[in-house]
């Protein structure tokens, strides 16, 4: 074998030659559509054959491909009939096991990912989703992420305005009052109960919101000006009992300031009061606010509120 | 030829397999023969480029016979699969991904496994490398049994007991879950495994058939318009308050009052009676943390 690399002599009792042209015409026709002529070129030009072959041969071997279950599409222009392969066995199959296996990870990982590499692994589920072939399957892995149908130039466009806290408008789709512009200071971007929102000071109200990507049909308008976030932090403290063995999961914006066996004393740092009231309300009995008062007592009308929600008269 | 191929991409082209593909039943010798045959095609595979290696009597394929184009962001998900499985504890999962990952590498060209490599970044998925890997294994091999057990675990400085049929071990970041069947209650529950005392297998198998409880709730204000319906869940559409009413089935209670509570007063459980008496009592324990 090495002497023939050398010499590119080869002998019809060291290589079958019917495999090699077969595989070299499988591989010329994946390339793209080719005539006979090409295939004949391919195969002459081929330093270890360098020989002539008939159309009635070139025939018999797209035939051998076909029956091996290659769907090869015969187009014709100017009167010339070409080929190419448009599928294969060879083609990359992503089994159910490991489809499964994928989205089991994908779930386990998801939160520990920044938005931009979220955004990569979208884009790759979303490429390689054609190589499933059990349908459910196939919308499972696609739509696994919570970055799934969102336009992703505008994800792009908003990681890039966060990082220099960009004013921008934005045309948006809001549930309350429909379709209208918004003027928002870009601070950062968060997955929030599988969803994700893009949080900023609304500049025509002053205040700190968060609004869903997937509702923002486009960015009409970029502030060149430099623009500052100027909306003042909220730190809350609260206590959380541990369950069990159970490992805390502290946020981004959190902190552990204490910890006995049985409970942790954890601060939260936000500009958006609703966040910190949705995170405790997540904690429900295993959770004390500890300060501010006035956050404290927010939390205390919001249960009773919620307790007068089971008992109003329907 | 393309026979041997399919074999070596399903990486199940071992000697004896291959061989038979060659043998000729009429000659006397057959196997030399075959031994022959089988030596010029794979010599046709390599002048043709495609690398092929013995290793303990099983072929393996090093490259394919085509290529793949590889963006960089595909590259970059790669790597991140790639740490992910370094520390899984589930052994058939990281199985299947090394498997994947496998044949995406035989059609990656060398600059694309160049890059690879060569990539920077690390993950830190710490919790595949914690110390609840021996627990894990067993939930794993519970789950594979598909037994009925009955599960001691302790939650809120309580000791529970219930008699399930376990289902699989789930993840989030930093914990593992045994996902179970309460036979008893009717419902799907996720047990923190590192909160498990004791699991004893009845000699029972488990029974497929699930009757779970199907909750609905309804959602009011602003997240009546907003609310993104989950994969368990369909709606029922708005009643005439202009409220969402949503059906949820196979949510694990304990997971799903908690996701309730953060919707705060724009959402109310309807049914079934018991669990909505459940969600006044967490709100009520809620509250006495007050007091």
């Amino acid at each position: 074998m090495k002497e023939f690399r050398k010499t590119k002599q080869v002998t019809y009792n060291l290589m079958s030659f019917t495999g090699f042209k077969s595989v070299l015409i499988f591989s010329c026709l994946l390339e793209g559509a080719k005539t006979y002529e090409d295939i004949q070129k391919c195969i002459y030009e081929n330093e270890f054959l360098h020989e002539t072959i008939s159309v009635d041969a070139i025939r018999v071997y797209l035939n051998s491909l076909r029956s091996l279950g290659c769907n090869i599409i015969r187009t014709t222009s100017d009167g010339v009939p070409r080929f190419h392969i448009d599928s294969h066995p060879f083609e990359l199959k992503i089994t159910e096991a490991q489809t499964k296996s994928i989205i089991k990870v994908f779930k386990a990982i998801y939160k520990s990912l920044d938005i931009s590499d979220l955004l990569t692994l979208q884009s790759f589920l979303e490429n390689f989703s054609k190589y499933i072939t059990n349908t459910d399957l196939k919308n499972k892995f696609k739509n696994i992420s919570p970055l799934n149908n969102i336009d992703p130039d505008i994800i792009k466009d908003l990681i890039n305005y966060g990082k220099d806290n960009t004013e921008i408008i934005m045309y948006y789709n809001s549930a309350g009052s429909g379709k209208k512009n918004i003027n928002i200071i870009v601070d950062k971007m968060n997955v929030i109960n599988g969803k994700l929102y893009v949080y900023g000071v609304n500049s025509e109200y002053n205040n700190y919101s968060s609004f869903l990507v997937s509702r923002i049909i486009k960015i009409i308008g970029v502030n060149m000006q430099k623009s500052e976030l100027n909306m003042p932090e909220m730190t809350i403290g609260y206590e959380f009992n541990i369950n069990g063995n159970e490992t805390f999961i502290p946020l981004k914006n959190e902190k552990i300031i204490s910890k006995t066996p049985t409970s942790y004393v954890v601060e939260m740092t936000s500009k958006n009061k609703f966040d910190l009231i949705q995170r405790v309300m997540s904690h429900a009995n295993s959770c004390k606010v500890l300060y501010p008062e006035n956050f404290k007592q927010d939390v205390i009308d919001c249960l009773k509120r919620m307790k007068e929600g089971y008992f109003e008269k329907k | 030829m393309f026979h041997l191929i399919e074999l070596l991409y399903e990486d199940k082209a071992d000697y004896n397999s291959v061989i038979e593909i060659f043998k000729d039943s009429e000659s006397d010798d057959y196997t030399t023969n075959a031994q022959v045959i089988l030596s010029k095609y794979l010599n046709a595979l390599e002048v043709f480029g495609m690398k092929v290696v013995k290793r303990k009597n099983k072929f393996k394929l090093e490259n394919s016979l085509y290529l793949m184009p590889f963006s960089y962001e595909d590259l970059k998900s790669i790597n991140i699969l790639i740490s992910s499985v370094k520390d899984f504890p589930e052994s058939d999962v990281t199985q299947n991904i090394k498997e994947f990952l496998r044949t995406l590498s035989l059609r990656m060209n060398d600059d694309d496994k160049n890059i690879l490599s060569n990539f920077e970044q690390s993950y830190d998925f710490s919790l595949f490398s914690s110390n609840l890997k021996d627990q894990i294994k067993y939930c794993e091999n519970i789950c594979k049994e598909n037994f009925l057990i009955e599960v001691i675990y302790q939650k809120n400085k309580k000791e529970i007991k219930i008699k399930c049929n376990p289902k699989e071990v789930i993840y989030d970041t930093k914990n593992a879950y045994l996902s179970v069947y309460d036979v008893t209650k009717r419902e799907n529950a996720d047990i923190a495994i590192s909160n498990i005392l004791s699991i004893t297998k009845q000699p029972q198998i488990a029974n497929p058939t699930e009757l779970t409880t199907t909750v609905v709730y309804k959602l009011k204000h602003r997240l009546a318009k907003t609310y993104k319906v989950k994969e368990n869940e369909y709606s029922r559409g708005y009643d005439e308050d202009g409220n969402l009413i949503i059906v949820n089935k196979n949510e694990p209670f304990d997971k799903l009052m908690k996701r309730l509570m953060r919707y705060t007063f724009s959402c109310e459980i309807i049914s079934p009676k018991p669990l909505r008496d459940m969600m006044v009592g967490l709100i009520n324990e809620t509250l006495e943390n007050y007091k």
